[in-house]
């Protein structure tokens, strides 16, 4: 491959990859360049000879927009109310997704989501809890990556360990191995995702540090 | 000059999105910061948000500025600073095709430039530099006068120049 410089203005590396795509439009004026410039003919081929995969993109659900969570939540009915509730709703976007991705070494952004079973449904990321309610969790993070994770259950300012401590092996929706029920009311659930198996006595003081925790409302 | 592709905007359409201009935002993060395991790392973060965030429509050229932007706070972070140096990947990179310069901007010259401009020079320094756009595609790009951008460049080789001669 050639090292020498353009002879003129190169084609840029932008522009290229527009090329490439084909979504640029005086491509006949870049490729009557790349004719004549050996410099940019490998640049370009540089782009097209690219085979190198594409890691995935881990899922992430998108919320849904306010209003339609406003409608949800009071069954379409009830449109007029006080105005200070609707910016207070406004202003605090409940936004699940980003909240549930967490950052680990060794495994990059992990995606989190809670599965919950009632009476064969399954919902994921609910925010509701019945003592009969069935929970799991699930992992989703860049294959070839690893991370420990432990599952804590916040009631009453105690804390509650349901799952051993494990360390997964990343890939698309990993289920954690086992499954718990919440009983005795609402709790803060919390799933800690961390390069060495976390500290049970730091969580259990309440550090929360690595975690993505959800308030789950009893019901 | 600068012209816009389709443009997408739901969630799945972001991820559409990711699969069709992925690799060349990773290829442009990687001229930054020089491994491709940092750069795709960039990329996936980017799209993970714009998913969440539910973002308006994007375009390669605005995933660009973004691209740009978000690998500069990885160069300006001192610590990922030492791991970049350490991966850092030169050899497997493109050699420069402008004619007027023969400048490397490697990591180490590159953040050290960071640390002397701000957001606007930081952003030609790339896209003139690392991206080798015109001043016309930079002005097209970031919205501001060919006149500006010139002056921008010239302020980014005066620091270029003061770091080369040991005066930084």
């Amino acid at each position: 491959m050639t090292a020498a410089a353009c002879s003129g203005e190169p084609v840029s590396w932008l522009r290229l990859e527009q090329l490439a795509l084909a979504e640029l439009t005086d491509a006949a004026a870049a490729r009557a360049h790349l004719a004549r410039c050996p410099a940019c003919a490998a640049a370009f081929a540089r782009i097209t000879d690219d085979a190198r995969p594409l890691p995935r993109l881990a899922p992430v659900v998108a919320p849904a927009p306010w209003w339609k969570r406003w409608q949800l939540a009071t069954g379409g009915a009830a449109l007029v109310v006080a105005a200070a509730v609707v910016l207070l709703m406004v202003r605090k976007p409940d936004d699940l997704s980003e909240r549930r991705t967490v950052r680990v070494k060794g495994a990059g952004a992990v995606v989190v989501t809670l599965v919950r079973e009632r009476a064969g449904a399954i919902a994921f990321d609910p925010v509701e809890v019945r003592p009969d309610d069935r929970w799991k969790v699930q992992l989703t993070c860049d294959p070839g990556g690893a991370a420990w994770v432990d599952v804590v259950a916040y009631q009453d300012g105690q804390a509650f360990f349901p799952l051993a401590p494990r360390r997964i092996a990343c890939g698309n929706s990993v289920v954690v191995p086992g499954a718990f029920r919440i009983t005795d009311g609402g709790a803060e659930l919390c799933v800690v995702l961390a390069p060495e198996a976390p500290d049970r006595a730091r969580l259990g003081a309440g550090d929360r540090r690595g975690a993505t925790c959800t308030t789950l409302r009893a019901r | 000059m600068s012209p816009s592709g389709p443009a997408v905007a739901s969630a799945s359409d972001h991820e559409v999105a990711y699969q069709r201009y992925g690799s060349a935002l990773v290829r442009k993060a990687e001229r930054i910061l020089r491994n491709r395991e940092d750069a795709v790392d960039v990329v996936q973060t980017l799209f993970t948000e714009l998913i969440a965030r539910r973002e308006d429509a994007v375009d390669l050229p605005y995933l660009y500025r973004a691209v740009t932007n978000r690998a500069l706070n990885v160069v300006r972070d001192t610590r990922s600073r030492t791991r970049l140096l350490e991966r850092e990947q030169g050899a497997l990179l493109p050699a420069a095709r402008l004619a007027d310069s023969t400048r490397v901007v490697g990591v180490d010259l590159l953040a050290r430039l960071c640390d002397r401009l701000d957001t606007a020079h930081r952003e030609v320094l790339v896209a003139r530099y690392l991206d080798e756009m015109t001043q016309d595609e930079i002005a097209s790009l970031y919205g501001v006068s060919r006149k500006t951008v010139g002056k921008r460049l010239a302020r980014v080789d005066a620091v270029a120049a003061e770091l080369a001669g040991g005066r930084a």
